[in-house]
């Protein structure tokens, strides 16, 4: 009588006896794994700073400058994400045969290595799908993208130490020529060719999704979800004042900017209380989550300067409101080193014109390293702590 | 990814000396490294899951539901389709995929998926007109070009200096 697992063991070992190719060998699985292991630590950490300066616990504070450093931070993430992709491909391409290995598990530290597999590789390949169709603005799902983006982030960076664990050795010795007695090794053409055919199509896909960030690289960024220099008055805008319904309330002319808090004199401010106030220039770009970015300048009312003419403390912390309801950005704090920038600005201007309405007319909040969703737009109400 | 058809055409031969391990003979022997990485490893992993759980915007269950189904969907689907696809290749050229041209078929499917939402314009809105506002299909269908211009120049290439040096060659 044939037993079952006899027959499994049969067949899982023809399947795995069908992948035939040289290709599918250790040094090469360890030159992509190591090649992925760089590009998900780099998204994993730059993702990480994104979260802690949108939510910032008490211990974490972002500094004001570099000026431009989420611009670099967060552009690095995107297009490291995008450039994964076809490095993931190959990776579990090369090591598909080992999907077949029988039996599954063969002591405990095998079975615990395998088993960690499973949040790596689904952690990885929903990672990739999600911030994909983030940049693509596309929402297939009914949970809140960064939140479970974020969550996943963790499973799949500790799957990422696992499996580093797991293989430091094999990555190793694979590397010093010393392949693994029963694996038959690739000749070193076709490594070559296999390894740069994976990072040329990473570069085709960095050539197609970068431009949204790099600037020079727009025209040839066929796949980038902006051209930065198109929208109303050459920057893009994520929200229009359409979409956050502030249109009317925004361009009424009873608009005043109420000042409070923790000030010796609170104050209301009309638009033209506003434009008779000492005026601030800075070039600062508008960074979005979503990887591009844009510079401009900027003119306005320094944050520091209204605190001080409403008597409230120097170096204290400001948060500033929005006219839009019902979205979770409607208002962004400045912890006291931002609100002290002399860049601080709350705008009255973009590029020498008043601002659009889409970019937060009559008064947004443009400061110095922040992401795009913390420079609120359609201010109204400035709080000092 | 040159050899997915050779993977899947009987190859006697190949499969005396394969390529790969009949078993996996290269898994951890359980050393200080692999327990202390594995233990931090899936400490790390539980904090993710706590967040999951934790986080009244995130639904435990559905996105559980997405991160299997992509799982699934590249072991079960990709995987086989990718095999697939090499093997109809090379039966239909009746030999082993040239390196390059398989480059440009895996290439244009890594493209095509990355392009796919952006093509289909499913995020595209009304009310931000600065967003998605790219011609996605013309800009992918010129990549695609290029990229099985220079596959199909490479290969030629490669065949007529093949052709010269067999034709140099003493008899």
């Amino acid at each position: 009588m044939v037993r079952a697992t006899d027959v499994v063991n049969r067949l899982g070992s023809k399947v795995e006896g069908r992948f035939t190719s040289k290709l599918h060998e250790t040094r090469i699985a360890a030159v992509l794994g190591i090649a992925l292991g760089v590009s998900f630590t780099v998204c994993f950490v730059t993702g990480l700073l994104s979260h802690l300066v949108q939510h910032p616990p008490s211990w974490f504070e972002w500094p004001s400058r570099p000026a431009g450093l989420y611009r670099i931070t967060q552009g690095l993430h995107v297009v490291t994400g995008f450039t994964a992709i076809p490095l993931l491909l190959a990776k579990l391409w090369v090591v598909a045969p080992r999907l077949w290995t029988w039996p599954p598990a063969r002591t405990v530290a095998h079975a615990v290595e395998r088993i960690s597999i499973v949040p790596l590789v689904a952690g990885s390949l929903f990672m990739l799908f999600s911030g994909v169709a983030n940049v693509a603005r596309w929402y297939p799902y009914d949970f809140f993208f960064p939140s479970a983006h974020f969550a996943v982030a963790w499973v799949t960076i500790g799957g990422l130490v696992a499996h580093i664990a797991a293989k430091i050795t094999l990555t190793r010795d694979a590397l010093r020529h010393r392949p693994a007695p029963d694996l038959a090794t690739a000749t070193s053409i076709d490594r070559r060719r296999f390894l740069g055919g994976v990072a040329a199509t990473s570069g085709l896909v960095a050539l197609a999704t970068s431009g949204g960030t790099v600037g020079p690289l727009s025209r040839v960024s066929v796949l980038a979800q902006r051209v930065p220099s198109e929208g109303p008055q050459g920057m893009p805008v994520n929200k229009s004042a359409a979409a956050a319904q502030v249109t009317d309330l925004a361009t009424r002319a009873s608009y005043r900017l109420v000042v409070d808090g923790n000030v010796g004199t609170p104050m209301s401010l009309t638009l033209a209380d506003l434009r008779a106030l000492p005026q601030t220039e800075a070039n600062l770009p508008i960074t979005c989550v979503e990887g591009w970015s844009r510079g401009a300048n900027w003119r306005g009312v320094a944050v520091r300067d209204l605190v001080a003419m409403a008597g409230g403390r120097e170096g204290a912390e400001v948060t500033v409101e929005s006219i839009e309801r019902g979205s979770r950005y409607r208002t962004s704090t400045l912890t006291h080193d931002q609100s002290q920038d002399r860049d601080a600005l709350l705008a009255l201007e973009i590029n020498g014109e008043p601002l659009h309405i889409d970019h937060g007319f009559p008064l947004r909040l443009i400061a110095p390293n922040r992401p795009g969703v913390m420079q609120t737009k359609w201010v109204t109400t400035v709080t000092v702590r | 990814m040159n050899d997915e058809a050779s993977e899947l055409v009987p190859q006697d031969a190949a499969s005396e000396g394969s390529a790969m391990p009949r078993t996996d003979a290269t898994h951890p022997d359980g050393g200080i490294v692999f327990w202390v990485g594995a233990a931090a490893g899936w400490v790390i992993i539980v904090i993710g899951i706590r967040m999951g759980l934790n986080d009244p915007e995130v639904k435990p269950a559905l996105l559980l539901k997405w991160v299997a189904g992509g799982l699934v969907l590249h072991d079960a689907v990709w995987l086989m389709l990718v095999a697939m696809v090499g093997a109809a290749v090379a039966f239909a050229l009746r030999r082993e995929v040239p390196v390059v041209l398989a480059w440009a078929l895996a290439t244009t499917a890594v493209l095509t998926l990355i392009a796919w939402p952006f093509v289909r314009g499913y995020g595209r809105l009304t009310d931000v007109p600065s967003a998605l506002q790219r011609n996605y299909a013309r800009g992918l269908i010129v990549y695609l070009m290029v990229i099985w211009l220079i596959a199909v120049a490479v290969f030629a290439v490669g065949r007529i200096r093949r052709r010269r040096t067999a034709q140099k060659a003493p008899s």
